[in-house]
Formats: structure tokens, sequence, C-alpha cells
């Protein structure tokens, strides 16, 4: 099953007692998402400051996880749990551009396994890897909600749609 | 009741037997010069028990004990034991086998229950009918005489070929008009 | 819950039941069982297997009778066929992923999942997809785990979180990749084994029972926990005179701690057969010579033979025996060899306790609905787990008020809603401090606390309506025990109850200081007599040194062994018919198991033997009942119980303490208010949060035996390869070894 990134729960490489340091600002921007909740809900935090980690480490590593276990008071095996649920966090190193290809029903009836092989031939990957250089990581994901413009993928945060091989060749070679 | 008629019946008496003793004399014989000829045996026939391998020689056997729980003379005695080695280095194919498997003959009564539990087809009837020692002790056979590596098979049996009728030596049986009753 | 009674019909029969009852409890007391697996009565509902769908009367669609409470008039139906067409669909899908690899798990047999499968029979399994599959691994030396067979029913994550208070267990990934693991691949927890205990698959399992037998091959044997003094109630799984594994599976036992055991009594059984297990009578007969097996004749007549003319002879009862044990000891001291010269071997005396106790004794199932909870010293959590466990419970799912009192920040303040931080030593003085308010100024300054924190817990107590729990551990001398025990009539009101709950150190402790009435002090006892027979060790055997006879009951080779002149082998826990006395002075059996091994004998039987010997005959004819009737005559507390009325491991019986009124107690008072005068009152408190199991995983005699308390002991490393035993992969030393 190709999801986004292998998401071992139990790989030992992920694991480690370090704890991440952040730059004041950035303590401060976590310290932010903390007032939108009650005081004993800290918990509830938990969503956003993770994506705050995985912008500022690039991915949501197993320092991270120690960090914001500490920062929120929880114990660690509650933060990897969430962090493990949602495919939005990636808890491998990914490439530069993330990209990721809907396969849900309409993006599959209007052919999009043709672009996913289309797309891991011309990178030389299979979907949930990324490739040598680092540039590119190809994941294949559930609905986006473009269906009107099926096919369609997501790239970064930027959607491309009515996708057909060739305007996938244009995009990827405008992308360095 | 005169002599003469004493001698006569008793010829009659004497001829009629051989009559029969003659007549099957030139008959195909059913009896088996055992051990100097091979007994036949049916290919379902049920002797001592054998412990299969896999085609690596690891034991089938993964000591789950449902033979010794199907058994109804209770003759089976297992020890089971963790093996977590890698495969090639394993003594059985899974991660569990039997340390002790022991099949107590003097108990056991060939029903075949055992081979009906085996959900890993480990243990099955084998041919060896010749079980008969000294001493009672010898009738417990332990893993060593139960390994299909390691058990003898005997030079006094021969497996009726396919072609063979299963019941052949009762049908000839038939023939000469002995019924069994089933 | 509520009194009121409503009237609710399960399949056309109406029964009268308790308002807010779960419908799936009442359906199986009624007959109507209802398959479940996520269901457990002790946790909070989950309803994620949807076995225990029924159908509601008025309600649109099939309810999960898990979450389902009983309301007035509900007409229930449980066993039609669209009911059981429903729940072979759910084992259809619960098999979509399970593997039949039932022959190689432990679990057949007994598993849940199985069973119920066979039992709705006809299941046909239409999906073809490939499984999901994963080698089998260790999560720790004790829990192995099979992810595949897991049901996602996450009972081991909510035992973890709500039992232990620990969370180290959760399910990680979605859909159908959520496995049930841990952070970082490696339990690094108290190793508790609830989890594997109530699992009902074969996902968690026992590393140290791993593939030694089936269960129905087991002979089992309902018996009392050894090591701590909850008593809590197990099966021993025994087999051919060897145990095999220790459980406490509601199917077969039931006692009052359900399903919950520790580390050490689920998995420290090691010791029952292990091969250094003294094995036949020895005798030295010469000081530091070499002991020399003999005779169990030999061994009791060369016993006798010294004994006979020796005074004073002391007798020394280690808090582990069974209570027949140290009663016929203490006959022995003063029957047959004419001495008072008696004591056990415990450091914590509850004998001032139970001379001014005031309030009855709580039991297990009082501090579970308890309001209020005091805890003053000891570490319930490292030493008496099943407490600390329903202290948890009271405080999460109770609203109970939890009040610590303790120098060290243990790891049960997490659940405490008062933790008062105190003073190296200085306990005394928060009891008189709780006495009366006016020593709150001296008993603050040597606490080393704020007074309004004092003055907060006197609020809390003041204020509970429901029982008030006094909890006390092993640090309180003579005078605060006794005041403590004493001082009921103070906190009680018409809202509240007091009652006491002691947390001593070994299995028996409440026991011995029961039937060995008029002991001394084990001090005393060692400095006066010359000669000793001991059941048990002694903490420090040194003084054993320069004594002139000594003759121990041991299972292992000890530091007391190694100086003793005569050692027989005792009989461990497994082997011998008993009781013991728990912390909540519940009076149970202890059950033979196995047959002996090796030579040994009951400690009871060898201290009789010696008796006869001596010309004393007890009367016992070899029966563990005789004994305990005798103990029954003779001790106040245990009149009239006898071993059937001991039976049911579900009702347990306590022993009835004597309950005495308010005495005067300022001799006491005065001694204690001198001392916590004369203490330093410097601020020395234990910042540090010990680690969880630093007590739990302790190397003693008995579970030193179980390999695996030697890797917990040394820290629980992470083996390198999770697929093999880390056995294998270390010494144990914890240091790992390379890989033959």
């Amino acid at each position: 099953m190709a999801s986004a990134v292998a998401t071992d729960f139990t790989n030992k490489v992920l694991f480690s007692d370090e704890v991440a340091e952040f730059s004041p600002e950035v303590v401060k921007e976590m310290e932010s998402h903390l007032t939108k909740y009650p005081p004993e809900r800290k918990r509830s935090a938990l969503i956003p400051l993770l994506f705050v980690i995985q912008r500022e480490r690039g991915y949501v590593d197993n320092p991270g996880v120690n960090f914001l276990a500490k920062f929120l008071g929880l114990e660690v095996t509650d933060v990897w749990e969430t962090a493990t649920f949602y495919s939005m966090f990636n808890l491998r190193k990914i490439g530069k551009h993330h990209i990721q290809i809907c396969k849900t029903l309409s993006c599959k009836i209007m052919g999009e396994p043709g672009i996913t092989d289309h797309i891991c031939h011309k990178l030389g990957i299979h979907p949930g890897e990324t490739t040598e250089d680092g540039k590119f990581t190809v994941s294949l994901v559930e609905c986006l909600g473009s269906c009107g413009t099926a096919p369609m993928m997501q790239i970064g945060f930027d959607y491309y749609e009515n996708l057909t091989p060739e305007k996938c060749d244009e995009i990827l070679d405008k992308l360095d | 009741m005169s002599i003469i008629s004493d001698v006569i019946n008793s010829t009659k008496a004497v001829i009629k037997g051989m009559k029969i003793t003659i007549s099957k004399m030139p008959q195909k014989k059913w009896t088996v010069q055992y051990p100097d000829v091979p007994v036949t045996v049916q290919p379902r026939y049920r002797g001592q028990h054998l412990l299969h391998v896999d085609e690596n020689g690891k034991e089938k056997c993964v000591a789950c004990y449902l033979c010794a729980a199907a058994c109804p003379s209770e003759c089976i005695y297992i020890e089971a034991t963790d093996d977590a080695r890698p495969y090639e280095e394993r003594v059985g194919r899974d991660e569990r086998y039997a340390k002790v498997y022991n099949i107590d003959y003097g108990r056991c009564i060939f029903c075949g229950f055992c081979v009906e539990a085996c959900p890993k087809d480990a243990i099955t009837h084998g041919y060896n009918f010749e079980l008969s020692v000294y001493n009672r002790a010898d009738l417990l056979k332990t893993k060593d005489d139960l390994l299909i590596t390691k058990q003898k098979q005997s030079k006094n049996y021969r497996v009726a070929l396919s072609d063979e009728d299963v019941d052949s030596e009762y049908k000839e049986v038939d023939k000469v008009g002995i019924k069994f009753r089933l | 819950m509520s009194e009121e009674l409503i009237k609710v019909t399960i399949n056309g029969t109406e029964y009268e039941v308790e308002k807010g009852r779960r419908l799936i409890e009442v359906c199986n007391e009624n007959g109507c069982n209802i398959p479940s697996f996520c269901y457990y009565s002790d946790l909070q509902v989950q309803a994620s297997c949807r076995m225990c769908l029924v159908r509601i009367d008025k309600m649109p669609k099939l309810q999960t009778s898990c979450t389902i409470n009983c309301t007035d008039g509900m007409v229930v139906t449980t066993n039609t066929e669209e009911i059981a067409k429903a729940q072979r669909a759910m084992s259809e899908f619960l098999l979509a992923n399970h593997p039949l690899d039932c022959p190689v798990c432990d679990r057949g047999g007994e598993c849940d999942l199985q069973e119920t499968v066979m039992s709705a029979g006809n299941v046909e399994e239409r999906f073809h997809e490939p499984k999901n599959s994963f080698a089998e691994k260790f999560l720790s030396p004790m829990v192995a785990n099979d992810q595949q067979r897991c049901i996602l029913c996450k009972r081991c994550t909510r035992v973890c979180d709500e039992w232990m208070g620990e969370t180290v267990i959760e399910a990680g990934n979605r859909g159908v990749n959520t496995v049930i693991g841990t952070y970082g691949g490696w339990l690094n927890c108290s190793q508790c084994g609830n989890c594997v205990e109530v699992c009902p698959t074969g996902t968690l399992l026992d590393a140290v029972y791993r593939h030694e037998t089936r269960p129905w091959e087991l002979e089992r044997t309902v018996s009392t926990d050894v090591y701590s003094s909850d008593g809590m109630q197990l099966s021993i799984g025994s087999r051919g005179g060897k145990v095999h594994r220790i459980v406490a599976r509601d199917r077969y036992v039931n006692g009052l701690n359900g399903e919950f055991l520790d580390v050490k009594a689920r998995f420290g059984h090691e010791f029952v057969n292990h091969p250094d297990r003294i094995k036949t009578p020895l005798i030295r007969y010469k000081k530091g010579g070499k002991a020399i097996p003999a005779t169990w004749d030999d061994a009791i007549s060369f016993v006798a033979d010294k004994l006979k003319d020796s005074k004073n002879v002391g007798v020394v009862a280690s808090p582990r025996l069974t209570n027949e044990s140290i009663f016929t000891l203490k006959r022995l001291a003063t029957e047959a060899l004419n001495s008072d010269n008696y004591a056990v071997s415990d450091a914590y005396n509850l004998a001032p306790f139970f001379d001014n106790l005031s309030a009855p004794l709580c039991n297990h199932k009082e501090i579970r609905y308890a309001k209020t909870i005091l805890l003053i010293g000891g570490e319930p959590e490292e030493e008496q787990t099943y407490t600390a466990k329903q202290m948890r419970q009271a405080v999460r799912n109770g609203g109970a008020k939890l009040i610590i009192v303790n120098d060290t920040p243990i790891n049960l303040i997490k659940s405490a809603t008062q933790f008062v931080h105190v003073n190296k030593g200085s306990y005394e003085a928060f009891v008189l401090a709780l006495l009366d308010k006016k020593n709150d100024k001296v008993s603050a300054k040597k606490l080393g606390v704020d007074k309004a924190e004092l003055e907060k817990v006197r609020v809390t107590i003041a204020a509970t309506e429901g029982d008030f729990i006094i909890m006390f551990g092993g640090d309180l001398s003579a005078e605060a025990q006794a005041v403590l025990a004493n001082s009921a009539e103070k906190f009680a009101s018409d809202k509240c109850k007091v009652l006491y709950h002691p947390l001593p150190l070994y299995n028996n402790s409440v026991g011995a200081n029961d039937v060995m009435q008029g002991k001394k002090s084990l001090g005393e006892v060692l400095k006066e007599s010359k000669s000793f027979i001991i059941g048990g060790s002694l903490q420090d055997a040194n003084i054993l040194e320069e004594k002139d006879f000594v003759v121990a009951f041991e299972l292992f080779e000890t530091e007391t062994t190694d100086k003793a002149d005569v050692i027989l082998p005792a009989a461990s826990f497994a082997e011998v018919d008993g009781t013991y006395t728990n912390n909540a002075g519940n009076v149970q059996r202890v059950r033979k198991a196995i047959d002996f091994v090796n030579q040994s004998k009951p400690d009871w039987l060898i201290a009789d033997a010696i008796a006869k010997e001596l010309g004393v005959d007890f009367g016992y004819q070899s029966s563990a009942s005789a004994v305990f009737k005798a103990i029954a005559d003779s001790v106040p507390a245990y009149e009239g119980l006898r071993y059937p009325a001991l039976k049911n491991e579900s009702k347990p019986v306590q022993a009835k303490h004597t309950i005495h009124s308010a005495k005067d107690l300022s001799n006491e008072i005065k001694a204690l208010t001198e001392r916590v005068e004369a203490l330093a009152g410097e601020t020395n408190k234990n910042n540090e949060t010990p680690r969880i199991g630093h007590k739990l995983h302790r190397l003693t005699t008995l579970t030193s035996r179980t390999p695996q308390f030697h890797l917990l002991a040394n820290g629980n490393p992470k083996p390198e390869n999770l697929h093999v035993s880390p056995l294998k992969q270390f010494d144990t030393d914890g240091k790992a070894v390379a890989a033959s």
C-alpha cells in the first residue's frame, strides 16, 4: 500500500531521547497557539504545533516529538499516536517538492493510474519514495476535493488540475 | 450299530474332509511366508506413527497439543519449547516445536484421531507394524523413533499398489466361501 | 449507582435491574450471552469491536449494548437472525486480517476471538486479499507481540492508561495499517503485564511462558500472591510438577484483584522449579565447614539433640511464610523449647497499629470508591501495586481527593490532588500536625512545608463526604503508628467514615502480626539468644556468626544459610496449603499446586517434626487445616474461621481485628512531640522522581531466579534485534553479548 511516507510506528531509527531546540520566535509562536485553547486543555494545541514542528524541522522527527511532549505535558506516546494517525504529517525526510497525487474515485476514473505511472517513470521512483537528489517525493493521497477537475495533484500547497502526461512533464520541468 | 457301518461312515467323513483339502491344493495360496516374504499392507494402513519434516528437513510439528487432546487413550505426551531463531537455524518449521514427543504404544489404539486433528499434517500413520518388544518400557517411543528421518522402515511390508484392489486379500478369501462379517 | 429499580424486557422476559446499568452486563447476567471483545467492565467504554449488537425497540439501527445504559421500559432482543448475521459479518471483518495460526499461538485454547468465532460457527471467509503480516517480536523481556493478530479492541491501551497510569502502549497509524505499539518499539514501564492479561487475542503474550505448553494442558490452582501485601488472587498453571505460568484471567480466578497482577506476581514464579533449590537437608558438622547432605530423620534428630538442652532458643519467622507456619514456629518456641524469644523478621512492626486500631481496615473495593485518601509515606505503586491501581481509579473515575505526604515525588503524585513534599524522616511531624492544629507551627518547620499546606489537608479531610482512608507506609515509628491508629474519632463525622489501610512490605506481614502474639522485636531476639531456628532468611545475617547453633528453613542458599548449621529445604508457596492475611485483613487461601520439589517440606511440618522429636505433639496430624483450626482457636481475630469458609476467593473473609475506643495516649504523644522537636528540620527533600519499577524490578532471592528480572534490574536495555528473545542478546548484567 503506497501511503505518502512509510509511517513506521516502531522503527528504532526514529527513536532517541534527544529533545529538539527551537529559536525564541518559534517558541513564542507555539505559545500563541496555546492561547487559543483553555489553559487546562493544552492538549488541543497538539495538531497546530505538530504543523509548526513539521515546518521547522522538515518532518515530524523524534526530537520534535520529545519536545512537544514536554511542551504540552503529555506522554510521548500521545504525541506519536496523533502524528502517525494523520497522513499530513511526514515522519520521514521528504523531498523539496512533495507531489501528492489524488487516488480517489473521480481521479481514478479520469486516468490517475496513467498519470502516476508517467510521473513515477519520469522520476524513476515508486509512490512513497524520494528521488536520490532529494528533490521530489511522490505520494498517493485520498481525495483533495477537486473532483470537478480530475485528475489532479498537489505539489507543495498548489493544485495542478486536469492533468495529462504532457502537462505533467511541463509542470515538473518548471520545478527546480 | 455294526462295525461295518461305523467304518463306512468314518471313511465317508474322511473322504469329505480330504475333498476340501485336495480341492484347495491347486489354488493360489494367500498365506505369506513372513518374514521371508513381505506382507502387503493397504495404503491407508495405520501402523506406527511418523513425524514429518518439510522440504528443508525442518520438523513440521509445532507442538500445538491437538493430537494429545484428541487422543482417546491419552498416549501422547508433548513438551513444547520456543525457538526464536531464523528459519535456517531452527529445528522446526515454526517458532515453536516439540522438545519432547512421546507416544506410548502400550496404550495407543491406532484410531487415527491424532492424524485427523493435526493442523500441520505433521503426524501420520506409517506402515511399520512390528511393535513387539521384550521390555514393556520400550513401547514408549520418543521423537527419535518417530521422526521420518530417523525411523527405520521395516523390510517386511510392501504397500499395495494402486492398481491392486485394496481389498484383494479379502476378496480372495471370499471366493473360497469364507464370509467376513463387517 | 442509583438504587432505583426499573423494568427491562430482554427477549420477552421482564427483568428488574438497577437504573443506569450497562445493558451488556444485564444481558450476560440473565443468560443472554452477548459476545464482545472491547468491552471491559473496569475500563472506559470503547465500542470498537461492534460484536455486542442488539436490537432495541424504537431505535433505528442495531445498537452496541456496551454503550447503552438501561432505561425504564426498554425492550431488547438479542437472539434474532438479524443479529446473528450482523455478528457473523463482524467476525468475518475481524478475521480479514487475523492470521489463522492458532496452533502456534500461545493464546489458542483460551482466546476470546477463537471461542466466539467457533461458537458462532458457519463463518465463511470472503476476503481473499493478502493479510497483514509482521514478524513476531518482543516488546520487552516480559511481553511478546504479534501485531497481525490484533483486532484493535484497545483494551491494552486503556489498561495501561487507566489502571497503571503509564500510557506506554498506544495504537499507531490509521485505517487498515493501525497497529498496537510503543514509542520507539520498546516497553519502558513497570512491566505489569496487565495488557497481556486483558488481550482477547494472542497479540500480546507472556514472554516468560512463551511456547511452553497449552492452556488446556495446565492444571489450575487458585492461590495468593507471594510478593505484595495486597493478597492478589491468582491462578497457578502447572503441568507435571512444574509451575508454567501465573495468570489472573477471570475465567480461572475471581479474586479481589480482578485480572490485575503486577510484574512480580505474574512473572516472578520461576523460582519454584529452579535447579538451585536446596535439594536435601544439609548439616554443617563443623562451624565454617561444608554443609553435608543428610536424610530428614537424621537432620531432625540432630537439631533436636542440639536444642534439647539449650535455653532461650530464638525462633524467627519470615513474614513471607503462611499463617500456619508462623503459628507453628511460635508454638515450637513456647511449647517445645520453653522460650519466649520469638519474632518476625520484618523491620516494619505493625503491632502498635493493631493494638490501638480505632476504625476498621478497609478493603480494596472501598479504596476504589473512597472520597478522600491520605497517604503518609510509602510507595504503593512499587510495593502495593493493587492498592495503587485502586487509588488511581478512585481519583480518575470516582473523583476522590488524594493527598500524598512523602519525601520523594513518587510516580503516584501524577494522580494526587495535593502533594505535601516533606523532609526526609519527618513523617512523625506530619502525624503530630494532623493530630492537633496547635502543633502546626513546629511541624511545618520540621516538615519544611508551608503552614497553609497543612491547613489545606485539614480542610480537604473535613469536607469529605464518604469514606476517608488513611494509608501509611513503613517509615512511621511505633508511637506515630499508635497515635494515628487511635485518631479515627477526630476525623469521623456523620458524613465521613474513617478507614485504615496499612502498607506493609510482605505478603503476610499482617498475618504474622496476628498469629505471632506476644512476639518480641527482632533485634531483641537476635541479641538474647544463642541458638536459633529461622524460618526464611534475615536481612542482615552477620550477627549469626557468633551464635552457637542456627537452623534455617530456606528455599535457596542465602547469607543466612551460609552461616546456618542445619539447613532444611522448605517448600515454596506453590507447594503448600495455608493462608495469608493481606493488608486489608483478608484471610486468603494458598493452595498446593504441585508436589514438593526435591525433598522440601512446608515450614510448619518441619517445625512440627522438630517438636515431635523434642517430645511435644501439637496434634496436627500433618494437616494444614488442623493448624488453621488451632490458629482460629487461639487468635481472637480469626475466631470461627475454617478452610471451608475461605473456599470462595471471590468473597474474601476479613479477620475481625479488635476495634479499640479512643485511648489515653498522652505518653506516646509526649514521646512523639519530643522526637519531632529533636528533628534537625534541615531541608533534605528528594527532588528526583524515582524510575518506574525501581523497587518492583529489584533482584531478590526469589525474583532473581526469573532471568528476565536481571534485564529489568539493569535498566531494561533495548536489544539490537527485536525478533529474538532479549535473554539471548544480553548477559545477566544487561550487557549486550555478540550474537552467536
